[in-house]
Order: C-alpha cells, then sequence, then structure tokens
C-alpha cells in the first residue's frame, strides 16, 4: 500500500505486526543484506530475518 | 500475521531455527553473529568461522570498516581490529554511554591517518560529545560538546542536547550528519559538517521535524524520519532537504518537504537492495499505544 508519493520518494507500509502496546521500538532492526533483513521482536528477544519480496 | 498489500512485501524466511545476533553486509560479504561469535559469508561460500566476541547489547551494535579496520559498537564498548579474526582493541569504554544504530564513522585525516567518528547516547541526560580516535597515534580526542539540559536551562549554554540519536556520513558528499533530541526548547536538532566534525552548522531546531533517529541520503538530497512519539501526539514525516539548500550558517529552519506518515514514530534506518537498481530503505515503527507496531519501506528513487 503505497501511503505517500511525491517526486523521488514512496513510502510503502508493508507489515503490520501484533501492537502490544510498548512505548520504545517492538521490532528492532538488527542489519540487513541485499534483500533481507534480521528483525528482533524487542519483547520476546525472538529474531527472524524478512526477505524483501517484489511483486 | 496482516500483510498489507503492494507491489512490496516482506516475506518471513527464517524464523529462530538460524536467525543470527546481528548482522552486517559489506558489498557481497555479510557478516553475522551466531552463538557469540564472528562469521563470514562470501557468495557461493560456507560460512568461516573467525573469532569469539560476545554481545552485550544487541541493540545498538554497529560494524564499520575502511580498509581492513574494522570498528565495533558493541554494549558500551568500542572495539577495533586489523580484519575480523582480532585480536579485538578497546578503544573507548564508560557504562554511561552507547550508541542507538548508527553513530560511527570511519574517515581519513589530512595525513590520510585513520580516524574514527562516533558520537555517544546516554540516557543521564549529562553531556554528550563527538569523539575521534586516532588509529596511529592511538588517540583519543573530543571533537564536540552537547552540554546538558541542566547547562542550557541555567547557564545559558549551547549547543546542547539531551541525547545524540544518530551520525551518519552521506557517501555522495561525504558530510556528517548528526541528530539530536527531544524537546522543542532546541535539544532537538539536526546538524552537519564538511569538516569531520570539527565544525558543525545546524540545520534546524526547536521542533519535532528536527528529532529524528536516522538519515538516508541520495545523490541530491538528505531524508530524515522522525523520532516525536505518541505522548507527545506530534505528527509524523520523513523530512527531506535537497543538499542545494544546506545552510553555511546555524539555522533555525531550512526548507524541507514534508512526507507525511500514519503510523507512529520511526525508528532505525536500514538499507535493503532490491535487484541492481534503486535502494529501498526501511524502517521500523515504534509501537505506540495508539497507533500500532509495523515496518514501513521507504524507497528512494534514483535521482
Amino acid at each position: 500500500m503505497i501511503i505517500n508519493s511525491e517526486d523521488n520518494l514512496e513510502i510503502y507500509e508493508l507489515l503490520s505486526l501484533p501492537n502490544r502496546g510498548g512505548r520504545f521500538h517492538q521490532y528492532y532492526p538488527l542489519g540487513t543484506y541485499k534483500d533481507k533483513i534480521l528483525l528482533m521482536d524487542n519483547e520476546t528477544q525472538k529474531r527472524a530475518i524478512y526477505k524483501l519480496i517484489k511483486e | 500475521m496482516d500483510w498489507q498489500v503492494g507491489p512490496y512485501y516482506l516475506r518471513k524466511c527464517c524464523y529462530e531455527l538460524f536467525a543470527p545476533q546481528f548482522m552486517q553486509a559489506f558489498d557481497d560479504t555479510l557478516v553475522f553473529w551466531y552463538h557469540n561469535t564472528i562469521f563470514v559469508k562470501l557468495p557461493h561460500k560456507l560460512p568461516k568461522r573467525m573469532c569469539k566476541m560476545p554481545i552485550q547489547y544487541d541493540e545498538g551494535m554497529e560494524l564499520v570498516r575502511q580498509g581492513n579496520l574494522y570498528a565495533l559498537r558493541n554494549g558500551y564498548k568500542i572495539f577495533i581490529s586489523q580484519g575480523l579474526n582480532g585480536p579485538w582493541k578497546v578503544v573507548f569504554s564508560n557504562p554511561a554511554s552507547t550508541g542507538i544504530r548508527h553513530s560511527m564513522v570511519w574517515t581519513r585525516n589530512e595525513k590520510e591517518e585513520d580516524e574514527l567518528l562516533f558520537s555517544e547516547y546516554t540516557t543521564s541526560w549529562g553531556r554528550h560529545h563527538i569523539y575521534s580516535y586516532n588509529v596511529q597515534h592511538d588517540y583519543l580526542d573530543t571533537l564536540q560538546t552537547f552540554y546538558s539540559q541542566a547547562e542550557h536551562d541555567s547557564l545559558g549554554l549551547e549547543p546542547f542536547a539531551r541525547h545524540t540519536h544518530v551520525m551518519m556520513r552521506d557517501p555522495y558528499s561525504g558530510y556528517i550528519f548528526i541528530g539530536n533530541g527531544d524537546g522543542n526548547d532546541g535539544s532537538s536538532a539536526i546538524y552537519y559538517s564538511k569538516d569531520n566534525c570539527r565544525s558543525l552548522i545546524r540545520i534546524g531546531a526547536f521542533e519535532q521535524c528536527y528529532r529524528t533517529l536516522s538519515f538516508f541520503f541520495t545523490e541530491k538530497s538528505v531524508f530524515w524520519n522522525n523520532d516525536a512519539t505518541g505522548s507527545t501526539d506530534e505528527p509524523q514525516y520523513i523530512c527531506r532537504l535537497s543538499k542545494v539548500n544546506l545552510p553555511d550558517c546555524n539555522q533555525v529552519a531550512s526548507p524541507i518537504t514534508k512526507f507525511p506518515l500514519v503510523h507512529a514514530a520511526h525508528w532505525v534506518t536500514e538499507e535493503l537492495k532490491l535487484g541492481d537498481n534503486g535502494r529501498v530503505i526501511c524502517m521500523s515503527t515504534n509501537g505506540e499505544v495508539y497507533r500500532g507496531g509495523g515496518v514501513t519501506i521507504a524507497f528512494a528513487h534514483t535521482e
């Protein structure tokens, strides 16, 4: 879903994750490699690698 | 888990079974941490174990490289090593001082000596500094001081900050950009430096749109996210400043373009590469109570 687009910037909201009502960054990026991003769930400390896909 | 429909999406491809603790890419080379050990993965080759390096605090970890020199921010310490096998030498240690995500920049001085510049984030509301560490001379210097909120309020000292959030280098201009927070009293401010932090020029301050956690860069523009929180109920933007409008002296505000965001404050900028063209920048959202959590991608076209 494009939520804003102008000139040279497009912003997509890609992934909605459960909101637990925390104050701070629940999904913290711990690094990227090409089209992959390592995210850490701040509350559970679990990590998962996500791949960016273009349809 | 709900997915937003769009031309791009994120697909979970690895969870828990093999989830590294941290990873950092340098071109095609992937450096990652697993069981507190550093591994290097080259294309089409198996990962190679380098050395043990227990992670102290993975939020705020950063690994930056210049040639064969590596600098690692791990907890409240900064390590430097020739290569990834170590030995890792501690060049800075302060239990009150960490980074968030982007807080270190490699430079070379006029004598072609390697200098690591780094900022600090503290929760003590004390002074914040920008330091340089000269590798060849094993010399730590303080380049800039941001006075504390109390020093500003009682003595009027400038510049001041509650936190230094981010320091990044624009790969196109070589300029260094610094973002401070948190209030509308001047502590939230964005600075840049043309001379490796020997002097700073303020781009803007006194508004939440100058309170940022990370930058990203294209050839002609600098972008930054906002760190305004739900508690202040400020609108959220990604801001853009054309580099032709970078000021030559301190400014209260610069001519920026604001791109509204629908969710809460954004956290750290990460760069994803999708194919050979374009750059994709990912910023994870804060999980504000009233606004929901998620992951947002800002896609900056090639200009």
